[in-house]
């Protein structure tokens, strides 16, 4: 783990005490699920997103939320995707692969659905049957009821739901706090990389508030964390110490 | 005998992306095969067979001849015909339709000129016969007749191989026999249903040992199919066919798996007929609308080599998320579900092909090439499917031009993309121009493409093309999620400078997630996340909205202690109560809120034990 900010929170692979008791490491996983011994509790996801994330990765059996699609949703699938899981993208008609083939996704396992239509919660649990990963961006509402069906779902098959918009039962919730380009002139240049300040809050052990600054994608086209002491540009309403934003807000 | 049909044999199969023209000349060698069953395929749209028996069976060439004829036009095909001794003379004669009698078939290619040994069709036409029909003609042979009465010696010594194999087809001997082939086997397997069958799990049950005699059927011959296609027949006529990829892979088992799907995927039109998932109480009672036929056609069957799987590299489809996949597909259709394959191209649009799952997967544009004129760099992490309008205006509020020679009329100051308020332009760069395919005039397409940032921190793609602007792409990681509130109280500039009011936007966001995170804490943080999300699913579908209501320090100790049975009253349980609410609603009204399923038949029993 990359973590900039040491000692602001506990790190990831540390036993934390709620960890035995997250439902996807619950106690009786559904039989017959039982997956290989290479497959933890969770998808690896980038370096420098680990430190977002509270065990450093996607929990399998979870539901993240990323506030819009964009690039940090293909990024945040991008190592799992590297690693041999199946990406299933549903919803979603405007996701541009090539960026995210530039992120590390293998293009040869994505399914895209761009159009699941009215019958999406049946289209969204028949892909988390198949993939690993979903990415899905629900119409507006979503009833509770479908919503809790298809947690439950997600739960049976050990899958990671990654969902583009609001999910109000989501373990974890990711924010792009801000976002800047450089690379761009006065009718010069082109765009280079994009520096962004992350914030992730959510439920149970992901509680804490994590705020971090990223280079996504950085100039070399991955994704690192950026160390918020040499932005290109002025942070000038804080000092740059304080930019780490990893406030314990809990006793 | 030779059947031709003018069509076939002019077409270019290679050059027919439907399989269209294949598909006709396979149905004309089966209606020939009707009357005679060794057809040698000589080329597209020739055949040949021997026509003595066949002649003698039908009473005669006349005879014969007009029947094949009245059965190529029942198939919408023009034949001709033509019989005589040896394939090249009757060859010959098809295309004027005649038949040469016994015996007279070196008197009929006497007449013929030359060049007919060169072959008719430009494509297959072979250059050293070429060559030897131009030769024939300069030294004044015109006809076959004139090349046919050179003595063999002298021809074989002046034209090699090649002359002395023309000149045994100018006199009427065949250069080889028919090489004809026995008719394909019917691979297909039906099962028919009598009387039809309502259900869908009776005909599932069926297909399973269907797709084993059609796989017995195949395995004997050495074949496998590269797909299969299922057709159910209803009573009243209707039909659902699809094709499914089979590559030999599937067991009996997954295809009727599939069976399954296609049937769940709906029956066509009136869905007044037996519903395949019909439920199964409504067992022995007759539907008029129940499947008749359920019919396995092995499609594209090629010779079985075996399956070599990959040890690295390739990525392979698993059964699983083809499993997946493939029931998504017969939700919603075969192009629903696309796999994206990288390819090249200049514009976004261009660089990812979709396919749909189970299609070769091959780019529309090569990747290797250079593609200069492409836009480098960052891949955008959206690309609109179809680009959006947007206008583009400079500081004075007119809109952005660019000139025959590229010169931009003024630096862009502001965007607004339909559907979103304007923007302040903080970076531009362009424009970089792009002419496409200038030779094609319905394809060809001038452009201008600036990449722009605005003001939110958001980057666009933008294009100038006939003097419209269009956002083909936008360049961000995500939302706030509150965009009305924050980003609206944000108009501070994001990038590269202005650095007024960015404090004013981070702030709230800030504040916000401050303001969330110890409001649940204090809601029990620590006993919060854990052990109630398990509780919360398995008690939900059963208990109502009891655990959500009820606060969360409730469940856990119990349900765990409960937690084998639990899980399996939770998949029944949404369908029971699907099925039972309207009984037990009443009920749960008359019990205030909460009640509990268990607690439902309760008042039902006690009237009863009262009584």
């Amino acid at each position: 783990m990359t973590a900039g900010q040491p000692g602001s929170f506990a790190a990831p692979n540390a036993p934390a005490p709620g960890k035995t008791e997250f439902p996807s490491a619950g106690p009786a996983p559904a039989p017959g699920l039982a997956q290989g011994p290479g497959t933890g509790s969770a998808l690896p996801v980038l370096p420098a997103l680990r430190g977002l994330l509270p065990r450093g990765g996607l929990a399998r059996g979870s539901v993240v939320a990323v506030a819009e699609f964009g690039l940090l949703c293909l990024a945040l699938a991008a190592a799992a995707s590297a690693d041999g899981a199946w990406c299933g993208i549903a919803g979603i008609p405007e996701a541009g692969v090539l960026a995210a083939a530039a992120l590390g996704l293998d293009a040869g396992r994505i399914l895209l659905v761009p159009d699941p239509g009215p019958s999406w919660p049946q289209v969204v649990a028949s892909l988390l049957d198949g993939c690993e990963l979903v990415l899905l961006r629900p119409p507006a509402r979503v009833s509770a009821q479908v919503r809790h069906r298809l947690e439950a779902t997600l739960r049976r098959g050990r899958g990671v739901l990654l969902v583009a918009g609001d999910w109000p039962g989501a373990q974890l919730r990711l924010r792009v706090a801000s976002q800047r380009w450089t690379g761009l002139g006065d009718g010069h240049g082109r765009l280079r990389a994009c520096c962004a300040e992350i914030t992730a809050d959510g439920r149970g052990e992901a509680a804490m508030t994590r705020t971090h600054w990223l280079w996504l994608p950085g100039e070399d086209g991955g994704v690192a964390m950026a160390d918020p002491a040499d932005l290109p540009f002025d942070i000038d309403e804080e000092p740059p110490g304080a930019a780490s934003g990893l406030r314990v807000v809990s006793g | 005998m030779v059947v031709t049909c003018p069509d076939l044999h002019s077409a270019d199969l290679s050059a027919d992306p439907d399989r269209d023209t294949a598909r006709r000349h396979e149905r004309v060698i089966a209606a020939v095969t009707g009357f005679c069953p060794d057809v040698e395929v000589v080329e597209p749209g020739v055949c040949a067979f021997g026509a003595r028996g066949p002649a003698r069976y039908f009473g005669g060439e006349t005879a014969l001849t007009a029947r094949i004829t009245a059965a190529l036009a029942d198939l919408g095909e023009d034949g001709k015909i033509g019989v005589a001794d040896g394939f090249f003379a009757a060859l010959l004669a098809a295309r004027d339709g005649r038949a040469v009698p016994p015996g007279g078939a070196a008197r009929f290619l006497a007449a013929q000129p030359v060049s007919v040994l060169a072959g008719r069709n430009p494509a297959a036409r072979n250059p050293a016969a070429q060559d030897l029909v131009a030769l024939l003609n300069r030294l004044g042979l015109r006809t076959l007749g004139d090349f046919a009465a050179l003595p063999v010696r002298d021809v074989a010594s002046r034209f090699g191989d090649a002359g002395e194999g023309a000149h045994r087809l100018a006199r009427g001997l065949d250069s080889r026999p028919l090489a004809t082939r026995p008719p394909p086997a019917d691979l297909s397997v039906v099962q028919e249903f009598d009387p039809p069958e309502p259900r869908g799990e009776p005909v599932v049950f069926a297909a399973k040992a269907l797709a084993g005699r059609l796989h017995d059927g195949l395995a004997a011959r050495g074949l496998t199919c590269v797909r299969v296609q299922v057709t159910a027949t209803w009573a009243d006529g209707r039909e659902s066919s699809r094709r499914w990829r089979h590559d030999g892979l599937l067991s009996a088992a997954a295809v009727a798996d599939r069976v399954r799907w296609q049937l769940d995927g709906g029956a066509p039109a009136p869905p007044d007929d037996g519903a395949p998932q019909a439920s199964p109480g409504d067992g022995e009672q007759y539907q008029p609308g129940g499947i008749v036929a359920l019919r396995l056609v092995p499609d594209q069957v090629v010779r079985a080599t075996g399956q070599q799987l990959a040890l690295w590299g390739e990525t392979l489809v698993s059964d699983r998320v083809a499993r997946a996949a493939m029931r998504v597909q017969a939700m919603l259709g075969h192009e629903a579900v696309l796999r994206p394959v990288l390819g090249g191209g200049r514009n976004v649009h261009d660089q990812v092909t979709p396919i749909p799952f189970g299609e070769k997967t091959e780019p529309r544009l090569p990747a290797d090439r250079p593609w200069p004129g492409r836009v480098r760099g960052t891949a955008p992490g959206l690309v609109f499917p179809a680009a959006r309008e947007a206008e583009v205006t400079d500081d004075a509020g007119r809109a952005v031009t660019v000139s025959g020679r590229c010169a931009v009329s003024a630096a862009p100051a502001r965007l607004a993309v339909r559907g979103e308020p304007p923007q302040r332009v903080t970076g531009w760069a362009g424009p970089w121009p792009l002419s496409e395919r200038w030779w094609d005039p319905s394809a060809a397409r001038r452009r201008a493409r600036f990449q722009l940032a605005t003001e939110d921190g958001r980057a666009w793609l933008a294009v100038l093309q006939d003097g419209r602007w269009l956002v083909e792409a936008g360049y961000w990681l995500g939302g706030l999620g509150q965009p009305a509130a924050l980003l609206a109280g944000a108009a501070a500039p994001d990038v590269l400078g202005d650095r007024g009011r960015g404090s004013s936007r981070r702030g709230p966001s800030r504040r916000a997630a401050g303001q969330i995170t110890p409001s649940r804490v204090a809601a029990g943080r620590d006993s919060a996340m854990g052990r109630t999300a398990l509780p919360l699913l398995v008690q939900l579908p059963g208990r109502g909205g009891h655990s959500r209501r009820a606060g969360r320090g409730g469940g856990p100790a119990r349900s765990r202690g409960t937690r084998p049975h639990r899980p399996r009253r939770d998949v029944r349980g949404a369908a029971v109560r699907a099925g039972g609410c309207p009984a037990r609603r009443p009920g749960r009204h008359e019990a205030g809120h909460g009640v509990r399923r268990r607690a439902d038949p309760r008042p039902a029993r006690q009237p009863g034990s009262a009584a």
